[in-house]
């Protein structure tokens, strides 16, 4: 207590100023610690809840929150995709609320239905989170099973998948919308491991169906009418929309052509390749006669359609051969959809329970789904940073190296200038002092083009050997050393001990407080170095800690970015706590001499 | 111990590993795999279904299948009789893979370049028009002659238009002529593309090949309705809006730059009368006030917002915009809603618009020549009649035929497809071929567009705010937009092609030298008074001088004095040489004299950004010097929880540097649900005013003390300090009061802050971290220094009756002096020196927060023009020379202890 006077403690005066001091402290206090919890909550938020700044995230308590992130992650945070499955208007997702009750009858017979349903039927959710930038739990899973998979090898997977990914971090599912027509995937090595990985391993409560007429009103109705139109079942739609749809929005997947086009099929094959043969070389169809042809039914994969794929889409779509302007196209009347929601409302009447489907599939695995956001973007930080992006065990080397050079280059010159007073003392710590006069970037432009010559950009010496000496550092220490009495030197050199030995033992033994205060500093700087390590090592593998976080903040959200930002905070914590007291020892204070 | 630190080392050795990055050659059980990098805007990506991506990824699969036998045709035999130069294998094995390059990632710019300094540059470039000068210029690219030799005739033909041969085939560093790169995909060609649905909407006619710009904005005129979010067309904002422009140039029959066939010389040209024309029509779709149906006074027809235009485009809120056209798929749009149609003829009758082609160009660092075989064989092979097959297969079993070119299905058999494209569309691309012009690719044309933008920035921003109406006179408008033109064109004249008039080369180097003298006296005295401070620093007491001594001596001190030499000297050395480089990062550096400070001095964009490095310090003293001794003497002095409030507040060192930053910029969000927003938005007007005013009088109560101890210069500081608080407060209340419109003190902010964009707040919010990040680690070595003031001078000072800000300013101030002058300089020459990597990453210098540092990274390492980045740093440094003596001279007159020392 300096200047609050001693005197008159209990005056109304000292209190008010007292409390004035603690107000003020504590205020301070809230704006210091507050980001923290902010930082450590907010790494468990998604796109419905990235608002809400409660340190306590309210999907630990509250069920139709969780159930809003549910429903959020299910439909890849898209509003029309849960659009068109509920077959509600919903235009975010916070607008989502659990309903009362659910018919479990109903649900069971559409569960029962569902698990029948063919791959271009079923979507994945958890996938893509085009708003909220997270790593979804189902693309981690995938990517950790391909890992596992390839023990770690990326060049392998590559070559195995046929892609390119220049870094285990370049990974990623777009997953394409089988409902339209441009959402057809070819069967390529990427995406059936994709679809052979979702029927092994992703949990059912990840898993959705289409709704065709969701779909139908989502594309057609609402572009053309606006968002108010209201929602009809689609075979009562216009017919030319109804053409539109079939021909050109949806996916030639859930396209049925009723065999009874089969003469107009045949026609417009012949006209099309004029001769058997040519149908042949086109399609390796080999056929008798043009009537023996028969229209497939659809084009899946594996069935006798998809060599007709083109073909078929071409007779789906419309065709016009130019040599005399005749127009051939499947008859409308022939054509329809198919498709288990399709299945069920003719069987029942009604909609898919799909709303209700939903929220059974939440309150089954609700705990899990509970843990899954509570915990998904650490895990996807820990991969990222740690596992493969090997941030912080570059981050680790660096620093590791800078403490040690800097404890054993700048003791060593101090030494060498304190215990033996060479005659050039004064010019040899000008000469290492002199830099520091001049500006750093005229060092640092040049520092970097030699290290470039010198082939050591992207390595760890290109990290370590540039900070290794610190003149100012050697200036300190020298100071420190010279104040160590003489007479110890002395003895132990009377004692037969060697230079090293004395170095080591005496000298660095009695400076502790001011080592581990050059050690911190050179923690410190290495640890929070950004540019430097930016710019000499660009290449992936030697990103240090600070380079991934700069890179992951451009392309994740807030969820990663917290959880990154805590990772990257318990290495300094950890030394802080370990070094505290060094801290506050180490601390010079100037005095005028 | 030694052992220890030994063993530690030995570890370090072995542990690491410099990794080549580049592709490269492995030879396994004498299989050889070929990686070669190739630029990720190339290389489609596996993991997209779309049908573009996948007739790619085809092709890069043939590709891969094919280079066996490529290899068995054309290098085998070579390969196996030099086993030296290509390393011994089986080459009848061979394999390749393509791999994406993936380069750092800079907030703003264009990394690409950064990436070829950085050493992880891609095998197989990517360019355009505008990048080939640069690349070719600073010998980033082999030339492809050699290959050349064994490419068919035909091959080329097919690949090569006419128009395309003058960029791709030119003189290089070394002053011949080579061939740089190969096109992909043919030309591209720019159209107008157009909402039927809006047209349709309005009554209106389709845009066709006969379409004016007197048609283009009546169509603008009716399509607008901005009340409804509905906009007549898309152009540009920012740094790039001219790129949007460049066809109204070209219509107007102006040109941008032009070459001399004779010399080879380039010159600019988009001063002429028909660019005022072109700019007065530009400038008229962004600024022609009219009214719309309730009444309200509109500007313009154009939304120029990057950010969600194509949502606006895809919903049918934008009817037209401007596109590019593939020679080979002419455009991925649905043709039901979508039309296409010539860029409209300008009043002359004349049409032009941006020609431009992708293309692929061989990396002239590869090491390994196995790997520069693959890269071009890949090229050839990506661009090739094969791949063009792939591709249209593809689509076309995609269903996507109709927006494949028809002579693309013509040739590879599916001309019975032919009738499903559009018959427009060919014409269109027709058109667009004939009437195009090259995107410009004269010397230094990745800047065109930069510079070409201001005039049209300039131009809107004097229309709009054009109060007493001159510029509804054509004259006069004119003749504005003329100086506006010839002023920018002068300024890219010297920025693109280092043309300065003679008279005005000799002023700046006469300057220059001037400068550069004055710098080499001031860091004269600089050293000289670090010899003076160092001596009187070092007592010069007798050495031990025996021999063995000697030797320790040396050795001990070898390895600090070798890495300062190396590290630090030479570097210096290097780098005071190359200020006065025309530096090459690859090939020779000319020499240019003081050049390059004469061109940094009379650069507006180096004084801006000094300018911005000024303020940025201004805040970071602001913020972070004064608020740590505040907080020392609130802990000194608080009754309870001392040690609990110490943690607390230290608690953010724990998140280092980067990191709260960039924690920071996630509070800094800019909605209305923005963490900051949402508290700020909370406070009422009131309470800023409050707080300005208790803030003052604090000041004006230590003013008065310091007045009556005669101490006039510090009593006016602390008068300024709180008139400053005062003014903060109220500025502060009256925005609130400005945007609600009445002066309530209970009102709040109505907007959200846009913390990093608006230039007003962005220095601010980038500074504030820092006193958030600093104040506990700062306040520690003030609260040590506070303890080692004793008991008594405070107990004296009660009994002479002295109040609390008595103290602070007679006691504590004098007592700290030297802490606190030291640590003002600290944080003045850490600000102003090192404040790049906090822009950097808080906003990537928008917002007017492009401080010196950052402009010499940027120039050093994004545009590689190292010269004048070195320069910009001793000019840097030069300004805050006298600051630097002053730290000097203090430090040399201080001694520092250790509290553990004690």
């Amino acid at each position: 207590m300096g200047l609050l006077p001693a005197t008159g403690q209990r005056s109304t005066r000292q209190r008010l100023l007292r409390a004035c001091i603690l107000i003020v402290l504590s205020v301070g206090g809230v704006a210091m610690a507050l980001p923290f919890l902010i930082m450590m909550s907010g790494a468990t938020r998604t796109g419905v809840d990235a608002h809400s700044f409660r340190i306590l995230p309210r999907f630990l308590t509250d069920d139709e929150v969780l159930y809003q992130k549910y429903i959020e992650g299910l439909y890849n945070e898209s509003p029309a995709q849960l659009r068109a499955a509920w077959e509600e208007d919903i235009d975010t997702f916070d607008q989502v609320t659990l309903l009362e009750t659910v018919d479990l009858e109903q649900v069971q017979a559409w569960n029962a239905l569902v698990s029948s349903a063919p791959w271009h039927e079923l979507w994945a959710g958890f996938v893509y989170a085009p708003s909220s930038r997270h790593r979804p739990i189902l693309v981690r899973s995938f990517l950790n099973q391909k890992r596992r998979q390839h023990q770690g090898d990326l060049s392998r997977l590559n070559q195995d998948l046929h892609t390119s990914f220049a870094t285990w971090n370049a990974f990623q599912v777009l997953p394409p919308d089988s409902r339209s027509r441009e959402g057809f995937v070819e069967p390529s090595a990427w995406w059936m491991a994709w679809y052979v990985h979702l029927q092994k391993f992703a949990p059912t409560w990840t898993v959705g169906v289409h709704n065709l007429n969701g779909f139908y009103h989502e594309r057609v109705t609402r572009v053309r009418q606006g968002a108010d139109a209201p929602r009809i079942f689609w075979e009562d739609a216009p017919s030319e929309d109804r053409e539109l749809f079939l021909r050109g929005v949806v996916n030639p997947e859930w396209v049925c052509i009723s065999s009874k086009a089969t003469p107009e099929w045949q026609a417009f094959l012949k006209a099309r390749y004029k001769t058997l043969e040519g149908l042949f070389q086109a399609t390796g169809v080999t056929a008798k006669r043009w009537d023996r042809i028969t229209l497939p039914r659809d084009i899946l994969l594996g069935t006798n359609g998809w060599r007709f794929r083109a073909d078929w889409l071409a007779f789906l779509e419309g065709w016009i051969d130019l040599s005399d302007g005749q127009r051939y196209e499947a008859p409308l009347e022939h054509l329809s959809l198919v498709g288990t929601e399709l299945t069920w409302r003719e069987e029942t009447g009604t909609a898919p329970p799909i709303r209700m489907w939903d929220q059974w599939q939440f309150e089954t695995h609700k705990a899990h789904i509970r843990k899954t956001f509570l915990t998904q973007n650490y895990a996807a930080a820990w991969e990222i940073l740690i596992r493969d992006g090997r941030g912080l065990w570059v981050t680790l080397m660096y620093c590791g190296g800078s403490v040690l050079l800097a404890l054993l280059v700048n003791p060593l010159a101090a030494y060498a200038l304190s215990r033996f007073r060479p005659k050039h003392t004064y010019a040899l710590l000008l000469y290492l002092l002199m830099t520091m006069a001049f500006p750093p970037m005229v060092t640092q432009i040049p520092l970097f083009l030699m290290l470039r010559d010198y082939g050591l950009l992207n390595s760890y010496w290109a990290l370590w050997l540039p900070g290794m000496v610190h003149g100012y550092s050697i200036f300190l220490l020298k100071g420190f050393f010279d104040s160590l009495p003489r007479d110890l030197y002395e003895s132990a050199a009377l004692d037969g001990a060697g230079e090293l030995r004395i170095f080591f033992t005496i000298t660095l033994g009695l400076s502790k407080p001011i080592l581990a205060v050059i050690a911190l500093q050179a923690f410190v700087t290495a640890y929070t170095a950004f540019m430097f390590a930016l710019l000499i090592c660009q290449d992936p593998e030697m990103w240090t800690l600070m380079v991934w976080l700069y890179q992951l903040q451009q392309t994740y959200g807030p969820g990663v970015q917290n959880a990154a930002y805590v990772f990257a905070a318990i290495p300094t914590l950890t030394v802080f706590l370990l070094a505290q007291r060094h801290i506050l020892k180490g601390i010079v204070i100037p005095t005028e001499k | 111990m030694v052992k220890f630190f030994l063993r530690i080392w030995f570890l370090l050795l072995v542990l690491v590993r410099p990794d080549a990055w580049s592709g490269d050659l492995q030879v396994e059980n004498g299989i050889p795999t070929v990686e070669v990098l190739v630029h990720n805007w190339v290389l489609p990506d596996a993991t997209r279904s779309d049908p573009l991506s996948r007739a790619n990824r085809q092709v890069v699969e043939a590709f891969e299948q094919r280079y066996p036998q490529i290899v068995q045709e054309r290098y085998a035999s070579r390969y196996a009789t030099d086993p030296d130069t290509y390393g011994k294998a089986d080459w009848s094995k061979v394999r390749v893979h393509t791999r994406t390059f993936a380069g750092l990632r800079v907030e703003g710019v264009e990394s690409d370049l950064l990436a070829i300094a950085g050493g992880v540059a891609p095998d197989v470039m990517y360019l355009n028009f505008r990048r080939s000068d640069t690349y070719i210029r600073n010998g980033f690219l082999a030339p492809l002659d050699t290959y050349l030799k064994d490419l068919p005739e035909e091959e080329w033909e097919r690949r090569v238009h006419p128009k395309t041969l003058p960029v791709i085939k030119r003189e290089g560093p070394d002053g011949t002529t080579h061939v740089w790169a190969l096109p992909y995909g043919g030309l591209l060609g720019k159209g107008l593309l157009y909402r039927k649905d809006r047209f349709d909407e309005v009554g209106l006619r389709y845009p066709d090949a006969s379409w004016t710009w007197d048609d283009l904005i009546h169509a603008c005129r009716k399509l607008t309705d901005p009340a409804n979010g509905k906009y007549g067309i898309r152009l540009a904002r920012g740094s790039h809006e001219s790129y949007h422009f460049m066809s109204f140039l070209w219509s107007a029959g102006a040109e941008f730059m032009v070459e001399n066939p004779a010399t080879g010389a380039w010159s600019l040209t988009y001063d002429s009368p028909e660019a005022v024309i072109a700019l007065d029509f530009y400038n008229q779709l962004i600024t022609e006030p009219w009214t719309d149906a309730q009444g309200t006074v509109r500007r313009g027809y154009a939304y120029r917002d990057a950010g969600g235009a194509w949502g606006k485009w895809q919903r049918g809120e934008i009817a037209m915009t401007q596109g590019y056209m593939d020679e080979e798929m002419f455009t991925v749009i649905n043709p039901e809603v979508t039309g296409l149609a010539p860029i409209p003829l300008g009043p002359t009758g004349l049409r032009g618009s941006e020609l431009n082609s992708r293309m692929l160009a061989l990396f002239s660092d590869i090491e390994h020549p196995v790997v520069r075989d693959a890269a071009w064989e890949f090229i050839r092979f990506f661009g090739s009649k094969e791949a063009s097959e792939i591709r249209t297969r593809v689509l076309v079993k995609a269903g996507m035929a109709r927006f494949v070119n028809p002579d693309r299905l013509q040739e590879f058999g599916y001309d019975a497809l032919v009738q499903l494209s559009p018959p427009e569309w060919t014409e269109v691309y027709r058109i667009a071929v004939e009437t195009g012009k090259p995107e410009p690719y004269g010397p230094q044309s990745n800047i065109a567009y930069d510079h070409l933008s201001l005039p049209l920035q300039e131009a809107t921003q004097i229309t709009l705010y054009d109060d007493r109406g001159l510029f509804q006179i054509p004259d006069y408008r004119h003749s504005i937009f003329q100086r506006l033109l010839s002023n920018s064109k002068q300024d890219a004249e010297r920025d693109m092609l280092g043309e300065i008039p003679a008279e005005e080369r000799t002023k700046r180097e006469f300057v220059a030298a001037l400068v550069l003298a004055l710098i080499v006296v001031l860091y004269g005295i600089v050293i000289w008074f670090l010899v003076k401070a160092t001596a009187a620093a070092v007592s010069k007491e007798g050495s031990v001088g025996r021999r063995r001594n000697q030797l320790w001596t040396v050795l001990l001190l070898a390895p600090a004095v070798a890495g300062i030499t190396l590290w630090q000297v030479v570097p210096l050395i290097r780098g005071s040489l190359m200020a006065f480089q025309d530096y090459q990062l690859l090939g020779e550096s000319a020499w240019v004299g003081v050049g390059n400070f004469g061109d940094v001095l009379f650069d507006a964009a180096w004084w801006e950004s000094v300018a911005a490095a000024i303020r940025y310090t201004l805040w970071v003293v602001g913020l972070t010097f004064l608020p740590p001794l505040i907080l020392a003497i609130l802990l000194q002095e608080t009754p309870r929880g001392k040690l609990f409030f110490r943690v607390i507040f230290y608690l953010p060192a724990v998140v280092s540097g980067l990191v709260v930053i960039l924690l920071w910029k996630l509070f800094y969000e800019e909605s209305e649900f923005g963490i900051l927003n949402a508290v700020v938005m909370q406070i009422p007007a009131g309470v800023h005013l409050l707080t300005g005013i208790l803030f003052a009088l604090i000041s004006f109560v230590m003013c008065s003390r310091l007045v009556r101890q005669q101490s006039l210069l510090w009593a006016g500081f602390w008068a300024l300090a709180g008139l400053g608080c005062a003014m903060t407060g109220w500025n502060l209340a009256n925005d609130i009061f400005q945007q609600v419109g009445s002066y309530s003190p209970f009102a709040t902010l109505a907007e959200p802050v846009r913390w990093l964009s608006n230039p007003e707040t962005a220095m601010f919010a980038c500074v504030l971290p820092l006193a958030w990040g600093g104040i506990g680690p700062g306040c520690l070595i003030y609260l040590a220094a506070l303890k080692g003031i004793d008991e008594q001078s405070y107990e004296a000072a009660d009994l002479d009756g002295a109040g609390i800000a008595d103290k602070i300013l007679f006691i504590v101030i004098p007592r700290l002096k030297p802490l606190l002058i030291i640590n003002f300089l600290g944080v003045f020459i850490n600000a102003f020196f090192h404040a790049e990597a906090n822009i950097l990453a808080m906003t990537g210098g928008a917002a007017d927060t492009r401080v010196a540092g950052l402009h010499i990274f940027q120039q050093a390492y994004i545009y590689l023009r190292f010269g004048p980045a070195t320069a910009m740093a001793w000019l840097l440094g030069a300004l805050l020379i006298g600051i630097t003596l002053w730290q000097l001279r203090l430090l040399s007159k201080v001694e520092f202890k250790t509290q553990g020392s004690d």
